[in-house]
C-alpha cells in the first residue's frame, strides 16, 4: 500500500530516481513539461520500464494503469498524476484504514529476531587443497573466485547437527526455550531425504508437539523466504515466536567426479538460526524488525543454472557462470535500491549489507557497483566458500553480531538479500 | 530482383516495420525489407503470407540488424495460407533457447518490469523464431502498449514483451471498440483476451512466435518484442 504520507519533494524525487533510471547514461534530466516519447528521450520500452519504475518505488502496482488517462509522459504530468490518484485513494481508504486498525490487535512490526546463531563445518579446507581435490590447476580456483578457504563438516556430522548448534546458540541468546517455539521454518538445499529438515530439526531440539514445522524451498534465497514468511505468520495474535533456520551440506553432493571444479569447488558446509519473537507487551518493542520485503522471480534466467539428482546417483548440471553472475550482480544491485525506497534511507546510512556470495570476486564486483561500504559487508564465501541458504544467513549473524547491541537510535537498519536458481531474488530490510 | 515471403508486420510508432523470408539451400533466412530513406513503412500496401518481388540496393549492415536490405518496386506476386507461412518458418531463424535467439544471453532491466534486451554488439542477428508454451497479455497501458509473457520450450521466460504485430494489434484494438459501441459494462478486455488466448493460442497446434530486436535506444540496448504471434487473430474470434 501506498504511503499515504508522500509530499510532492519526496514524489519527485521517486519520479526523478525512476527516470534515471530508464535514460543512457550520461544523459541530463529532461525539463519539466518536456514530452519525452515526443522528443525521442525515451522510446516505448523504456517508458513502460520508467512507469513500473515508480509504481514499484511507491509500492502501488497499477497506479498509472487504473488512472484512465494515457500515461504520463513528462516529469510534471508524473507528479501530478501520482498526486491526484493519491488525493483519491486516501480518501477512498480512510474508512478501510480506520477499522483496520481498531480491529487488528496485533501486527508484524511487533516482531523482531531476538536471537541468532551459526554454525560452520569445523574442517577449514585451504583452497589449494580443493583444487587438487578436483583436479584443477594450481590457483585457479582462488584466482577465479577469490576464495582462500572453505569449511566442511567431519565424519559423523550432517545438515541437522550443524543446524542444531546454530539452534541452540540462537535460542540461548534469545532466551527463549525450544518448548516455547509456535513454528520452526527451515530451508536446505542439500537435505534431500524425509523426514524433511524442518521436521528432523524439531524433533533434534525436542521442540513441542503443537510447534508447526514447514519447509521451505528457493536454494539460497530459502532463508529470506523463510524470514519473510515467520514475519507474516507472526501476524496471528495466536503465534509469539518461531524458529527460522538453514543448513547446507554440500560438500556430501558436490563433490570430485560429479561435478566440475569450477562449480563443486566453490561451496561449503554451514548453518544459521534466527528466532523470530513478538514483543511482550504493547510498549515493548523487538529490535530487528523486518520493515521492508521485496522479490520475485525472473524466468529469463531460468536455464543459467539447472541441476538435479540422476537416477544413477550422478549429478546432472548446466551451469552458465558468467549469464548467472552477471544476472545475480545486477539483481542484488537492484534489490538494495528498492529496498532503500522502500524504508526510504540511503545506502550510507545502512548499518550492514548481508547478502549471498557465490564467490567472492563477485561480492567484490558488487560492492564496486552498488557502491556499498566495503567495511559493512560481512564477507563469508572468502573464508567459507557459497554456503547456499546459509551464505546470507551467517553473514546475517556477523552483522548482528557486531551491532546487535548498539542502540536502535544509533544505528541504521540491515539489508539482506540473496538470489538463487530460477532466477529467484528476495531481499528484506531488518530495523 | 529479390523474392520474399512477408512474415512480420509490425507497428512502429509512426509507420510499420517489415519482415520477410527468402528461400536459402537449407531453408529460409529473414530478410528486412527497407524503404530508401527510412527503417520503416508509413505505407505499406501489402499482407503477411504475400510474395513479393523488389529490386535491391546495397545497404549497409549494421550490428545487430544485418537482416536490413534496402529496396524499392515493390510488387506482389502470390501469397501462401497462414499454415503453409508457419512451415516456412520454422525453416528459417529458430531458437529452443533465449541464448539460441539472438547468439547471446539476454538482459533483464531491472529498473521496472524486466523487459529484455540485448547489447547490439553481442546479438548476431535481429529477429528469430520459437515455439511458445504458454502466453498472457497484460492491459495495464493500454491503450495503446500491449505486453506479453511468454514461456518457452526450455523453460525460459520473457516476463514483459511489447506486442508489435500488426494484425494482433488492429484486433485487440476492434474487440476494444466494438465492447465501447456496445457498452458492455462488463467488459474488461484483460479477462477477455486472458480467456481467448489461453485457449485459442496456448492450445493451437501452430503456435509460434516471431521475437525481434528494436532499434538500440540510448546505443546500448536492444529491446526484445513480439514481432509475430502465431496462430494470427481471425474475425470470427471475435
Amino acid at each position: 500500500m501506498p504511503n499515504p504520507d508522500w509530499n510532492p519533494f519526496e514524489i519527485r524525487e521517486v519520479v526523478e530516481n525512476s527516470l534515471r533510471q530508464v535514460l543512457p547514461s550520461s544523459t541530463q534530466l529532461p525539463r519539466e513539461d518536456e514530452d519525452w516519447i515526443e522528443s525521442g528521450l525515451v522510446d516505448s520500452m523504456a517508458h513502460v520500464e520508467f512507469l513500473l519504475s515508480v509504481e514499484r518505488a511507491l509500492n502501488w502496482p497499477n497506479l498509472f494503469g487504473k488512472a484512465g488517462a494515457a500515461p504520463p509522459q513528462s516529469v510534471r504530468a508524473t507528479i501530478d498524476a501520482v498526486q491526484r490518484a493519491l488525493v483519491q485513494r486516501i480518501g477512498n481508504q480512510t474508512d478501510a484504514l480506520k477499522s483496520r486498525s481498531s480491529s487488528s490487535e496485533a501486527s508484524a512490526v511487533d516482531a523482531g529476531i531476538a536471537g541468532w546463531g551459526s554454525a560452520l563445518g569445523p574442517e577449514k579446507i585451504s583452497i589449494g587443497r580443493v583444487e587438487a581435490e578436483f583436479g584443477c590447476s594450481v590457483g585457479k580456483l582462488k584466482e577465479r573466485a577469490g576464495i582462500e578457504a572453505i569449511r566442511r563438516v567431519s565424519a559423523g556430522e550432517d545438515e541437522i547437527s550443524l543446524v542444531r548448534l546454530a539452534a541452540q546458540t540462537a535460542l540461548k541468546r534469545g532466551g527463549i526455550s525450544a518448548s516455547a517455539l509456535d513454528y520452526i521454518v527451515g530451508t536446505s538445499e542439500t537435505f534431500l531425504g524425509l523426514p524433511s529438515f524442518a521436521a528432523s530439526l524439531h524433533s533434534a531440539l525436542l521442540a513441542p508437539v503443537n510447534c508447526r514445522v514447514l519447509d521451505i524451498g528457493g536454494g539460497c534465497v530459502g532463508l529470506i523466504h523463510c524470514l519473510s514468511l515467520a514475519n507474516s505468520l507472526l501476524t496471528d495474535p495466536s503465534v509469539n515466536c518461531i524458529l527460522v533456520a538453514s543448513a547446507d551440506v554440500h560438500s556430501r553432493i558436490l563433490t570430485p567426479g560429479k561435478v566440475p571444479w569450477e562449480f563443486g569447488g566453490l561451496f561449503g558446509d554451514g548453518a544459521s538460526a534466527f528466532v523470530l519473537r513478538r514483543a511482550k507487551n504493547k510498549e515493548a518493542s523487538v529490535p530487528f524488525a523486518i520493515r521492508a520485503s521485496v522479490g520475485g522471480c525472473a524466468g529469463t534466467f531460468s536455464s543459467a543454472l539447472h541441476i538435479r539428482p540422476r537416477s544413477d546417483g550422478s549429478i546432472a548440471l548446466e551451469f552458465d557462470g558468467e549469464a548467472l553472475a552477471h544476472a545475480a550482480v545486477e539483481v542484488l544491485g537492484q534489490t538494495f535500491s528498492d529496498l532503500e525506497m522502500r524504508v526510504g534511507v540511503s545506502l550510507e546510512a545502512v548499518s550492514a549489507f548481508a547478502l549471498h556470495q557465490p564467490n567472492h570476486r563477485l561480492t567484490e564486483i558488487l560492492i564496486r557497483r552498488a557502491k556499498l561500504p566495503a567495511e559493512k559487508v560481512p564477507l563469508v564465501a572468502k573464508s567459507c566458500g557459497n554456503l547456499g541458504a546459509s551464505t546470507c544467513g551467517v553473514a546475517l549473524c556477523n552483522a548482528l553480531d557486531s551491532i546487535g547491541q548498539t542502540p536502535q537510535s544509533e544505528r541504521g537498519p540491515i539489508f539482506v538479500a540473496s538470489v538463487g536458481p530460477g532466477m529467484l531474488w528476495s531481499g528484506i530490510a531488518l530495523r | 530482383m529479390t523474392e520474399l515471403l512477408i512474415s512480420d508486420i509490425t507497428r512502429m510508432q509512426p509507420g510499420y516495420c517489415v519482415i520477410g523470408i527468402e528461400p536459402t539451400a537449407t531453408g529460409f533466412r529473414s530478410v528486412r525489407p527497407i524503404p530508401p530513406s527510412s527503417h520503416r513503412w508509413f505505407r505499406f500496401p501489402f499482407r503477411r503470407a504475400d510474395k513479393l518481388s523488389f529490386d535491391s540496393i546495397d545497404t549497409p549492415r549494421t550490428q545487430p540488424h544485418y537482416e536490413d536490405q534496402v529496396g524499392a518496386n515493390h510488387r506482389k506476386v502470390s501469397s501462401v495460407t497462414e499454415r503453409e507461412l508457419i512451415q516456412c518458418l520454422k525453416k528459417a531463424e529458430v531458437g529452443r533457447t533465449l541464448k539460441e535467439l539472438f547468439g547471446c544471453s539476454p538482459r533483464l532491466s531491472w529498473a521496472g518490469s524486466q523487459a529484455a534486451y540485448v547489447i547490439p554488439d553481442e546479438a548476431k542477428r535481429s529477429i528469430c523464431g520459437c515455439t511458445l508454451t504458454s502466453i498472457r497479455l497484460s492491459f495495464e497501458f493500454y491503450p495503446p502498449k500491449v505486453r506479453v509473457a511468454l514461456g518457452l520450450e526450455s523453460g525460459e521466460t520473457l516476463a514483459n514483451l511489447p506486442l508489435v504485430d500488426r494484425d494482433w494489434n488492429d484486433f485487440i484494438d476492434e474487440t476494444a471498440r466494438k465492447a465501447r459501441n456496445n457498452s458492455d459494462p462488463n467488459f474488461k478486455i484483460g479477462d477477455y483476451f486472458g480467456h481467448f488466448i489461453e485457449e485459442r493460442v496456448a492450445s493451437s497446434p501452430y503456435r509460434f512466435a516471431r521475437i525481434g530486436l528494436a532499434r538500440p535506444y540510448g546505443g546500448r540496448k536492444c529491446w526484445l518484442m513480439l514481432d509475430s504471434l502465431f496462430p494470427l487473430p481471425r474475425l470470427d474470434y471475435q
